[in-house]
């Protein structure tokens, strides 16, 4: 098992004639990612490596079931794309786009929810259950260098240092069962609430990293979720950033999103949250492989 | 996030038919005189800064009289304010305050979506406020969709204990301020305090306005409004940051996000947002503070390195360079090396007298690690050193003690 994404989980490419697009369909379907079509304005009746490709994504769902939609579209056309997806009702959309206007996603965020429509991102580096599918980036052209199959969950606010935990993990030989980069932005469609719950239903997967950042409530969301008990299996985390609360405050976080965050924001604050509430805190990042093979003892 | 100056932010307001105090932006004392003269006499003479506190740092003064204004304009002129140069003045038309209120819209992450924030206690300071009777501040998730319906701006402005005429013009205005925050992608519209004045009228005598940067390809309107040179979020651009936003331009197939710290010594380009914060964060526990901080995103990126290279290495008083970032999925980390390396040639970099590190891990490290060996002396770690032992080696070489 894993969570989202495996095998069989049949993928709809939005944008699927762009260079980058190509390039990581051509990885995602080596690495047994199973794209089923793909779209593209204008393009329709095109097909890229054998795929075909669709004007719209009522087009493609016509003539194919598709658990998954992965937009290739940029940041400016990414509100477009992914309105068209949630309205086709699939029911996981991956926004990879970074750049998305606030008042974009905030739409889309929306539209998503009243659907019941699942979204990660935007600004998500993508996915992968190691061994059986990728989306996006991750992982690239060799995944296998970086991800292995196994019992650990990763869940990053950050793409970029996902993946150096998917990496020191796999050196160690702790393989893993689902990465998500949920991207980290203000405003995204999946946090951890959202996610730690998919990992405490995978029998597959024994223990859970978080990489947390600066801002926004959601690792205090996390801590609670396990002080409830709602969360049970082990969980690391590490957030970073306590370096920007001893910078000027304009760097970092505006006036009112200070506000807003009613105290919450602070990785000092979201460290402490989530160890009393029982998880293993890395102070480190280097720490992180030594405590989750703790947790596989 | 760039927040506009405040005449920019009051034009919007008035432009939405919100009631604004009456002001004129003046870069002299003449001037301000002139426009206190055409406001009646007495006047309010504000430094004109993109930063807050202004009140608390004296640079709001309450003139009775023309020479009053041209006098505070002349204290005020030329100075600085925070970070920021003062090179004008608003003066702006008295305001006989009866009542005051807090009101703001921005996007909260947690109902991820807009939200209005409302408090019958304005004028004070928001953190203090927030901190001492949190129960003061009320919020409400708006649809991102649509108007701010006027019977929601009511029930907002009743629970806030509003009622009679008060409550319909602070509606009237808190639908328009919605208005100016969806119209022009901003971030923030905060009006602190809006105010009921002597006559019953409900009016904004200031308001900040910071807008959402990612959505600058749909308002070409906002070149003449942001000055690129302007702000970093907390203080005007330093020569080196001015000259990475010029290297940043000469290529739009990329963007280099770049800031420098008077007190660091170790130049540091590590990329990547999660990597840039675990290694800031472990240099601070190391003692030191980074130089500058350095991201790119992918693109056309080897002339960009290149020249960046070259311009960091050419700040005084470096003791060291970091350079690297998080293993890299699947674009070749070779051709971001080659730019560097070309640079740390050309201005002869020893990298055993000026200690030179390199954390590069992913697609094309052999190439990478070829290319550095042409420099010598640059140390060479890959994905098996952490990040925080790559910061911990530069440390360790280019520290010397504590800063």
């Amino acid at each position: 098992m894993s969570i989202l994404l495996d095998e069989r989980s049949r993928v709809l490419v939005l944008g699927i004639t762009g260079r980058q697009a190509r390039t990581h369909l051509t990885y995602m379907r080596k690495y047994g990612t199973h794209v089923v079509a793909g779209v593209a304005p204008g393009r329709g009746g095109q097909e890229v490596e054998g795929i075909g490709v669709y004007e719209t994504v009522r087009g493609a769902v016509a003539e194919h079931v598709v658990d998954i939609a992965v937009l290739f579209v940029p940041g400016s056309g990414a509100r477009d794309a992914a309105l068209e997806a949630i309205d086709s009702r699939i029911p996981l959309v991956v926004v990879l786009a970074e750049g998305v206007p606030h008042h974009d996603t905030a739409l889309l965020l929306r539209e998503a929810r009243r659907r019941g429509v699942r979204l990660v991102g935007p600004n998500s580096q993508g996915m992968i259950s190691p061994g059986k599918a990728k989306l996006g980036g991750t992982g690239g052209a060799f995944p296998e260098r970086m991800f292995l199959r196994g019992p650990v969950g990763i869940v990053s606010r950050s793409g970029g240092m996902g993946g150096e935990i998917g990496s020191a993990l796999t050196r160690l030989g702790i393989g893993q069962s689902t990465y998500v980069s949920i991207g980290g932005d203000l405003l995204i469609g999946s946090a951890f609430a959202d996610l730690l719950p998919l990992y405490e239903q995978d029998p597959e997967t024994h223990c859970v990293v978080l990489f947390g950042e600066p801002g926004t409530g959601h690792e205090e969301q996390a801590a609670e979720l396990i002080r409830q008990k709602r969360i049970t299996k082990p969980l690391v985390a590490f957030v970073c950033g306590e370096a920007l609360e001893k910078l000027p405050r304009g760097m970092s976080f505006g006036h009112t999103s200070s506000i807003i965050a009613r105290g919450l924001g602070s990785p000092v604050r979201k460290k402490q949250l989530l160890r009393e509430a029982g998880a293993l805190v890395a102070e480190r990042f280097t720490d992180i492989p030594q405590l989750v093979r703790q947790t596989l003892r | 996030m760039t927040r506009l100056l405040e005449h920019h932010s009051l034009d919007l307001l008035a432009r939405a038919g919100v009631a604004v105090a009456p002001y004129r932006a003046v870069a002299s004392p003449e001037a301000a005189a002139q426009a206190a003269a055409a406001l009646g006499g007495g006047a309010v003479v504000k430094a004109l800064v993109p930063a807050g506190g202004r009140g608390k740092a004296g640079a709001v003064a309450l003139c009775q009289d023309p020479a009053e204004a041209a006098e505070a304009a002349r204290r005020l002129l030329g100075t600085r304010l925070g970070h920021f140069p003062v090179r004008q003045v608003l003066v702006q038309a008295k305001v006989r305050i009866a009542e005051e209120f807090f009101c703001a819209f921005t996007f909260d992450s947690m109902s991820r979506g807009p939200v209005l924030l409302f408090s019958s206690r304005g004028g004070i300071e928001v953190e203090d406020l927030v901190r001492d009777e949190p129960e003061a501040m009320l919020t409400r998730p708006l649809d991102p969709d649509a108007e701010l319906p006027a019977h929601v701006a009511r029930e907002v402005g009743h629970a806030a204990g509003l009622q009679g005429e008060t409550l319909l013009a602070v509606a009237d205005a808190l639908c328009r301020l919605y208005r100016v925050f969806r119209e022009n992608d901003a971030f923030l519209v905060e009006v602190n305090p809006l105010v009921r004045d002597a006559e019953g009228r409900i009016l904004a005598p200031s308001a900040v306005v910071t807008v959402d940067d990612q959505a600058d390809f749909r308002h070409p309107e906002w070149k003449a409004l942001i000055d690129p040179a302007g702000s970093n979020g907390w203080r005007p651009l330093t020569p080196l940051e001015l000259r990475l936003r010029e290297i940043d331009a000469t290529d739009d197939g990329s963007a280099i996000r770049f800031n420098e710290f008077a007190e660091g010594r170790i130049a540091c380009m590590l990329t990547g947002g999660g990597s840039g914060l675990v290694t800031f964060d472990h240099m601070l526990r190391l003692g030191q503070m980074p130089a500058t901080t350095f991201d790119i995103t992918p693109g056309r990126v080897e002339e960009k390195m290149y020249l960046a290279t070259k311009a960091i290495l050419g700040r005084p008083g470096l003791t060291g360079l970091i350079y690297g970032g998080n293993i890299s999925n699947f674009i070749p980390i070779d051709v971001k090396v080659r730019g560097v390396v070309r640079a740390l040639q050309e201005l002869r970099v020893d990298a055993r007298k000026f200690p030179v590190v390199f954390r590069c891990a992913g697609p094309g490290v052999e190439v990478a690690r070829e290319l550095a060996a042409t420099v010598a002396g640059i140390e060479f770690h890959d994905e098996r050193t952490s990040l925080e032992d790559a910061v911990a080696r530069i440390v360790a070489l280019a520290g010397g003690g504590a800063p």
